[in-house]
């Protein structure tokens, strides 16, 4: 009886395998013509997207690297993202836990259903007077630390939104033993409750990462010399009028991944463990 | 009292900080960009008048303008269903304890590591020429010419694409919330003799109740600002039967030097948006109570 | 360990925060005093050092920008802007290359106080925003002289200023591959022979029946609704004022086009294209690429396109094949001009603007569009790929379609597209475009696209 439901079990999981990795395929099958065709001749992969290189072309990953001047659009995109990431999920983490502790306050259910509200903020209508305010009166056009310093602003609803969840399931009594023992209010978030955090951070800094490392319209009002570009704005060095040089594009869209899959992958495990946690509360 | 002196200390260094931010980036730019919207200005010239409400009431006079609207509405529809039905089966099929687990939700994480401008291009290529072969070669007909050339099939296409990159995104939601239900309680039910559909409808999706309202929340915002994968994947076409409105305020405040009525659809936008999820949010939070 | 993990995290963020405003502070400062010390070379490498790409210049120099929206020929615009530089010590130029929407750029460059001192753009585009830009005088203005008035007339304000100098003059029409077209009919061919609607329905029916197929429609809405259908407004109109005349008629509601014989014949024209077009299957598919590839293999054997098509063709023609470009027989009247003569236009015009670049700036803006046009007329050509629009007879082309032009312009074989250039508005090729492809698609009839295009006239008011 028992030895047979456990026989279920199994072939019900080796279906559910099969299942999943006919799926899998499915889905990841773009970014393998992607990986294919990025070894092709671009007259190649025009003629048939699906043929096997007939010899890989590595040059076209040279010529990726210096069309998209990749060393120096890598370094711009890098100090973007880390810089705001970072600091969007530090001062989420820190506004996240004073309007759940305090939440009996009008003013931070006021905060919390502003930034819940702002979510849906259309980025087009704030994008030309940002330029406008930023760009023509503050002169900051061509400036990589003020669109680090925009990513900021524009990360703090959803990690917050994020961090409120768990911050709301961590027991109140652990603060306050902390207090008895003396320490101070800010020393307790820093040395109690932000450790805590770590999973949710996490969760946080992998969205918020993708979205920055992927950003192109807010790089495109801003950034227009090429020495202070990103790489999403230098894909488009391969795009010529109505027609594009796909393999090396093709190329640099790997070069562009490698960075975000890495982060995914070491992320991956804490950024399930994050959203539970984060869902006790809901 | 002392708490609440330290409360304040603590507003002033915790919530002021992100909040000003938020608000020189996005309040500030916001407020000026109302402002615009009775203005009739270019986008370029260093003049403009204002206009009053001008703006708004030939977006409610233009007929391109409504029929990009309900196109929008068909879209969200369709894209929100699908993508969280995908994102819960995706989900329930990733906690069944299969080999290669985490592999294989990165597979379908992947989609959201490129942007949307670039992945449009790629599926743009796609659904004209990959799936029209196969298509040829198979002597299916139906998929012997491109999807992307006629309205129905195109707006398809663009679901298709949107559902695609979302249900991946959506998934990783839905596996936290389901990893979350407590084994013991599945294995009680099992016990009692719960068959696998039972399990789903009166144990995991009332769990997961909270999920689906963040889910669909996100789903709802991200879908109505779709832009930059209608704009590289069908640009609108054909014959504009896919211009969504996101991409027709694009299209208004950049190629036709109309930036002033560009920027009141776009005020419009966030206003249907913001009802949309506040309606959606509200109704599915007294569920929850209820449930 | 975690509690330490936990205020490094903070000191970073501390310290990057105050970076962040540092940096704020510091680029008002740089754009108050745009000058500081040490040579260009040493200032722009430290400018891409932390991150910002200030407007700092050596002593004296002049600080300019240029806008392209030619994609994909960035480097070849550095290495012209980099001899520029050493040519002209005194000035020193930013590059502002294209990225996606030629317009969002432009928009968002002049939103933020970064107004390029020279860009390229459509003639159109200019036009919709001369208060901003410079008039040329076209007696004195360097770079102006040599070019033809025709393609100078199209920059012309309301004012009757000239606000932009054409960079190169192009033209649309069928290209054939001469080669494919004779092995298909077996006899020598010479575009010359076409004269009208019949002659190249006969044609066809030759190459069809060398079962090669005779023709090829791109599908996208520029290619019909910019291209195809603006030669209902030009040359067939007769000259410039006879164009704006008739377009000043139809905004007026004056015209019905269904009963106009221009319009009629032109389409009888278009229905041959899309009769013998070699993606009729699939008309909408719209790739150039796909499409330059199937002429490049000898597959079909003529494309309506223009002399730029050659970029997507070249990387693919056979060694030997012949390429060429020819008119597109527009009446069904061998004795009309206008079926043996092409409409050549200027592609795109530089422009200088004043509303944020001061007189200095502009000077030296001016020079730099002498320079490329002029003094480095060649590797202009080279970039740009089409004929430049004066007379220079050292000038080679590697595109055998510009040759063909430049040939038509030489015999005095080109009509007017004024009204293309400078009339058709800035949205016609999407709006009108998304009507010619109901009518290939055959959602629509001629009556019904007439009645479309009409519409959007008179809505021009």
């Amino acid at each position: 009886m028992k030895k047979s439901k456990m026989k279920k079990a199994r072939n019900m999981r080796i279906l559910v395998f099969i299942v999943v990795l006919l799926l899998a395929i499915l889905f990841v099958m773009p970014f393998f013509l992607v990986i294919l065709n990025s070894f092709k001749e671009s007259a190649e992969f025009v003629a048939n997207p699906f043929s096997w290189p007939k010899a890989f072309q590595w040059g076209n990953y040279v010529s990726a690297f210096n069309t998209m001047n990749f060393a120096q659009a890598f370094l711009n995109s890098i100090i973007i993202c880390v810089i705001a990431t970072v600091l969007s999920s530090v001062l989420s983490a820190m506004n996240a836990y004073v309007l759940t502790r305090y939440s009996s306050w009008k003013i931070n259910k006021a905060v919390f259903m502003i930034l819940v509200a702002a979510m849906v903020i259309p980025f087009q209508v704030v994008m030309i007077p940002l330029v406008k305010i930023y760009g023509s009166t503050l002169g900051l056009a061509n400036n990589i630390w003020i669109v680090t310093f925009f990513h900021i602003g524009l990360n703090i609803p959803f990690p917050t939104f994020l961090y409120c969840g768990f911050i709301g399931g961590i027991p109140e009594e652990l603060d306050e033993a902390a207090l008895i023992d003396g320490a101070s209010s800010e020393k307790t978030f820093y040395r109690i409750i932000y450790p805590l955090l770590k999973p949710i951070t996490i969760t946080c800094v992998v969205f918020t990462a993708l979205s920055i490392w992927n950003d192109y319209i807010l790089a495109s009002t801003f950034l227009s010399v090429k020495e202070v570009k990103t790489l999403p704005l230098m894909t488009y060095s391969f795009l010529t009028t109505h027609s594009a040089d796909y393999a090396p594009m093709m190329a640099g869209l790997v070069l562009m991944m490698l960075p975000v899959l890495i982060l995914y992958l070491i992320g991956q495990k804490y950024i399930i463990e994050g959203i539970v946690a984060g869902s006790v509360k809901g | 009292m002392n708490k609440k002196k330290k409360g304040i200390k603590l507003f002033c260094e915790f919530v002021i900080p992100p909040m000003l931010i938020w608000a020189l980036v996005v309040i500030m730019p916001l407020i000026y960009g109302i402002y615009l919207t009775f203005t009739d200005w270019n986008g370029l010239s260093t003049t403009y008048n204002m206009v009053g409400v001008q703006n708004y009431i030939d977006i409610f006079q233009d007929k391109t303008f409504l029929s990009s609207l309900g196109k929008t509405f068909v879209y969200v529809f369709f894209v929100v269903v699908l993508s969280n039905v995908i994102g819960i089966a995706l989900a329930v099929l990733l906690t069944y304890g299969i080999k290669l687990q985490g592999v294989f939700r990165t597979c379908f994480f992947a989609a959201n590591m490129i942007g949307g401008i670039i992945m449009g291009y790629i599926w743009n290529y796609i659904f004209s020429f990959a799936v029209t072969k196969v298509g040829e070669t198979m002597g299916w007909e139906a998929l012997e010419t491109s999807m992307l050339t006629k309205p129905t099939t195109a707006l398809i296409a663009l679901i298709i694409v949107t559902v695609w990159q979302m249900s991946g995104y959506l998934m990783v939601i839905y596996v936290a919330g389901l990893t979350n239900i407590s084994s013991e309680m599945l294995e009680a039910a099992e016990i009692d003799g719960a068959t696998g559909t039972q399990l789903f409808r009166y144990i995991k999706l009332p769990m997961i109740r909270s999920s689906v309202t963040i889910c669909t929340f996100m789903a709802i915002s991200k879908a109505f600002m779709s832009f930059d994968v209608n704009l590289s994947l069908t640009s609108g076409g054909p014959y504009k039967s896919t211009e969504l409105l996101a991409l027709k305020i694009y299209q208004t405040a950049f190629s036709n030097f109309e930036y002033g009525k560009g920027q009141a659809e776009a005020v419009v936008l966030f206003i249907i948006v913001a009802i949309v999820s506040l309606i959606q949010v509200s109704t599915s939070k007294k569920k929850e109570v209820q449930a | 360990m975690k509690k330490r993990w936990a205020t490094k995290v903070m000191a970073c963020a501390a310290a990057a925060a105050m970076a962040v405003s540092m940096t704020a502070c510091y680029g008002v400062a740089s754009t108050d005093s745009s000058s500081s010390s040490g040579d260009a070379a040493a200032t722009e490498t430290s400018d891409s050092a932390d991150g910002t790409a200030s407007e700092a210049a050596a002593d004296g120099q002049t600080v300019i920008s240029l806008y392209t929206t030619l994609p994909g020929k960035d480097a070849e615009f550095e290495e012209l802007v980099n001899d520029f530089m050493a040519a002209n010590p005194d000035v020193k130029v930013n590059y502002i290359a294209y990225d996606s929407s030629e317009k969002q750029k432009w928009m968002t460059l002049y939103a933020g106080g970064q107004a390029p001192t020279v860009s390229i753009m459509d003639a159109i585009d200019i036009l919709e925003n001369q208060e901003s830009m410079v008039a040329f005088d076209p007696a004195t203005e360097e770079s102006l002289q040599g070019i033809d008035s025709m393609y100078t007339d199209v920059f012309k304000g309301d004012d009757g200023q000239i606000y932009g100098v054409p960079d190169t003059v192009t033209a649309m029409g069928i290209i054939y591959n001469k080669t494919t077209i004779e092995n298909a009919t077996g006899e020598e061919f010479d575009p010359s022979t076409i004269k009208s609607l019949s002659d190249l329905r006969a044609l066809c029916e030759k190459i069809q029946a060398g079962g090669v197929a005779p023709l090829m429609l791109t599908g996208v809405d520029w290619s019909l609704g910019s291209h195809y259908l603006s030669q209902v407004f030009t040359g067939i109109r007769g000259d410039a004022q006879a164009q704006s005349d008739f377009i000043n008629e139809i905004k007026a509601g004056n015209v019905d086009l269904k009963t106009d014989s221009a319009w009629n014949s032109v389409m009888d024209t278009f229905d041959l294209f899309a009769e013998y077009n070699y993606n009729a299957k699939d008309p909408l598919v719209g790739n150039t690429d796909i499409d330059g590839q199937a002429i490049a293999n000898g597959e079909v054997a003529m494309y309506f396109m223009g002399d730029w098509g050659w970029d997507y063709i070249k990387d693919l023609a056979k060694e030997g094949d012949e390429y060429g470009l020819m008119p597109v027989p527009l009446t069904d009247n061998a004795d009309d001009a206008i079926n043996s003569q092409i409409g050549a236009f200027p592609a795109k015009g530089f422009c200088v603007d004043k509303s944020q670049n001061n007189e200095a700036q502009q000077e030296a803006g001016k020079r730099l569009i002498t320079f490329i046009l002029k003094g480095e007329s060649q590797k202009f050509a080279d970039l740009v790929g089409t004929a430049l629009p004066f007379e220079a007879s050292d000038v080679t082309y590697s595109n055998p379609l510009a040759e063909s032009v430049k040939q038509y312009i030489a015999d005095g074989n080109t009509y007017s597209t004024y009204a293309f250039s400078a009339l058709l508005p800035s949205d016609f090729w999407s709006e009108n475009g998304a009507t010619m492809q109901q009518y290939l698609a055959g959602q629509i009839d001629r009556d019904g696209a007439a009645d479309a295009i009409q519409a959007y006239w008179q809505s021009q008011n």
